[in-house]
């Protein structure tokens, strides 16, 4: 019997050609992923692409048409047979949920029960002891709301009290639907600070999904956008961002003559008035040498100002079709 | 064996959860209630219509009888569709479906905890019942009736009896409401199947009617058949049960 951190595969999440129709439409299509362990993963697309389907499936709560779902190197579902003639039905097998917390759609809560006796709930299923309690509502700064009565809970509490949930007994990975949904923009940083340290401090990996594209660039290391089904762009944050081109605007104390000298080196660019320059198209490796010709010409630099393309600019111009 | 132990362990934890989430809930109101609604009314009646110094130990037994038919094919079925519906409703109404499910809970031991938790309720709903109804002879005496010949002990032989009878109806409701997160649906059934106790159970056709189980155990006057009604109950539970989980588990998590 392998112990947990013994038996975790090589990603924390793999999906494997994973496809689900309701009805008539399919909503994922033959969808690859894999999430690397230690990793906070941002899972992008329009609404309807079937993000929350496939939080779903990742979560057990729908089995997926066909293909696989791994979770730290253990497959989530299998078919068991059901003691009806013939039949057998692909069913989650519950006990690798506890390798995982999740938060799927709004948070699930119940309004009479106290912070404490809610997140109890979780600890008991987990056989976790009751020192977590403490400890997960410590994480979420809501030590002082234990002993109140969720009913009373403004939105935003509610969503911490919910990741507080899935974060009982420090699970190997988080899933989480739109964790940041109802915070105000404190608790909205709060709750970026924690997902992003959590890798670090915990060796968790987290998995969300979002609309809110400007957290993405500060919380992820890595994204993928799901479009008709399938995953249709992946990248690290870092490598997307170094590999997006960008204008700067250059003040200078003689803008034509900043022009001349870019355009003998090839730049793209032009004058927007007596003292600022305007350089098109520029990859962020670009940038250091940009500087140094201009240094070199003898042309006085101010300052210069990045207009760069924003996560949520390069997604709105993604997907319009 | 280990996965016996496992299994008993993990449901125990279920039905401590399913017992917790109905704190501060109006379920153990009605668990109270209820039972002291029909004694309070057999009590009102024996009060207004009777002559209460006349009580001899027949009216007793009469009265105490008078308690025990207006539980069992009228009140019970009632309490039973409520307090399933409640315990399910706290899932529906809260979403807590998708709570449950995304932590490791078998989805079977979390319907038989349910289950339990109601049968359970159901037990105290009983006891309260028969404790309720010996207060009320101490408030019938002292209107002036002579002191009962016991405390209800016909009552408290047939309660066991009719836990058991009431199975099939606790696991019809228990499906229904697990099902439909409208708790009109799982009572409107309720409603209409209570309505068909008196007729049905009375008739030759009660044995395709599980509703009519409890009424039959407690009230026939053969000890033959109010047996028959006890043993095909069990076997209707088991049953009804085997197939619910199959459909539990279909509607709900994953397949």
């Amino acid at each position: 019997m392998l112990s947990q951190s013994e038996n975790r595969g090589e990603h924390a999440l793999v999906l494997n050609q994973i496809s689900k129709a309701y009805a008539d439409k399919t909503v994922l299509n033959q969808l690859n992923l894999t999430v690397p362990f230690g990793s906070v993963f941002a899972f992008l697309g329009n609404n309807g692409e079937g993000k929350s389907t496939t939080i779903r499936v990742l979560t057990g709560l729908e089995a997926p048409d066909n293909g696989s779902v791994s979770i730290c190197g253990e497959s989530l579902y299998g078919r068991r047979k059901v003691p009806l003639p013939g039949t057998s039905r692909v069913v989650p097998d519950y006990r690798i949920l506890a390798r995982l917390g999740g938060l799927i759609e709004a948070p699930s809560l119940y309004p009479n029960l106290t912070a404490e006796e809610f997140l109890g709930i979780g600890c008991r299923i987990k056989r976790l002891p009751k020192t977590e309690i403490r400890r997960v509502l410590s994480v979420v700064s809501m030590l002082d709301a234990a002993k109140r009565v969720i009913a009373q809970f403004s939105l935003g509490m509610k969503q911490r009290l919910a990741i507080a949930h899935t974060l009982l007994g420090d699970p190997e990975v988080l899933i989480l639907d739109e964790p940041t949904n109802g915070l105000d923009p404190s608790g909205i940083r709060d709750i970026r600070e924690l997902l992003k340290a959590l890798p670090a401090t915990t060796g968790t990996t987290v998995f969300f999904s979002t609309h809110n594209l400007d957290e993405v660039e500060k919380m992820a290391s890595r994204f993928a956008v799901l479009k008709d089904g399938g995953i249709r762009f992946e990248s690290d944050i870092s490598t997307w961002q170094s590999a997006q081109q960008f204008n700067m605007s250059l003040e200078v104390a003689d803008a034509e003559a900043a022009q001349t000298v870019l355009q003998q080196h090839g730049y793209t660019s032009k004058t927007i008035n007596n003292t600022l320059v305007q350089v098109d198209h520029l990859a962020r490796h670009e940038q250091p040498q940009l500087h140094a010709v201009l240094v070199r010409a003898g042309i006085e630099l101010f300052q210069c100002y990045q207009n760069k393309r924003s996560l949520e600019q390069w997604f709105t111009n993604e997907n319009t079709d | 064996m280990k996965i016996l132990t496992d299994t008993v362990g993990h449901t125990a934890d279920l039905l401590r959860v399913e017992t917790l989430k109905l704190k501060r809930t109006s379920t153990l109101l009605m668990v109270f209630a209820l039972p002291l609604l029909v004694v309070l009314f057999c009590m009102g009646l024996a009060l207004k219509s009777q002559d209460v110094s006349q009580f001899d130990a027949e009216a007793w037994q009469k009265w105490w009888m008078g308690v025990l038919a207006l539980w069992s094919y009228f009140m019970l079925p009632l309490f039973i569709a409520l307090i399933t519906g409640a315990i399910n409703g706290n899932e529906h109404k809260n979403e807590g479906w998708r709570l449950m499910l995304a932590l490791p809970v078998n989805l079977s031991s979390l319907y038989f905890a349910k289950l339990l938790l109601g049968a359970l309720l159901n037990v105290i709903a009983m006891g309260w019942l028969w404790l309720s109804g010996v207060l009320a002879t101490f408030v019938i005496s002292a209107f002036g009736a002579p002191p009962p010949p016991d405390f209800g002990m016909q009552l408290l032989e047939a309660l066991p009896v009719l836990a058991l009878t009431c199975l099939p109806v606790l696991v019809i409701q228990h499906a229904l409401s697990w099902r439909f997160g409208n708790i009109i649906v799982p009572l409107s059934v309720a409603v209409i199947a209570t309505m068909g106790i008196v007729q049905i159970g009375s008739s030759q056709y009660w044995v395709w009617y599980p509703w009519s189980y409890m009424m039959t155990s407690a009230l026939a006057g053969s000890g033959e058949i109010r047996e028959l009604a006890l043993w095909l109950s069990l076997a209707v539970t088991a049953g009804l049960f085997w197939l619910s989980v199959l459909t539990a588990a279909a509607n709900k998590r994953a397949g």
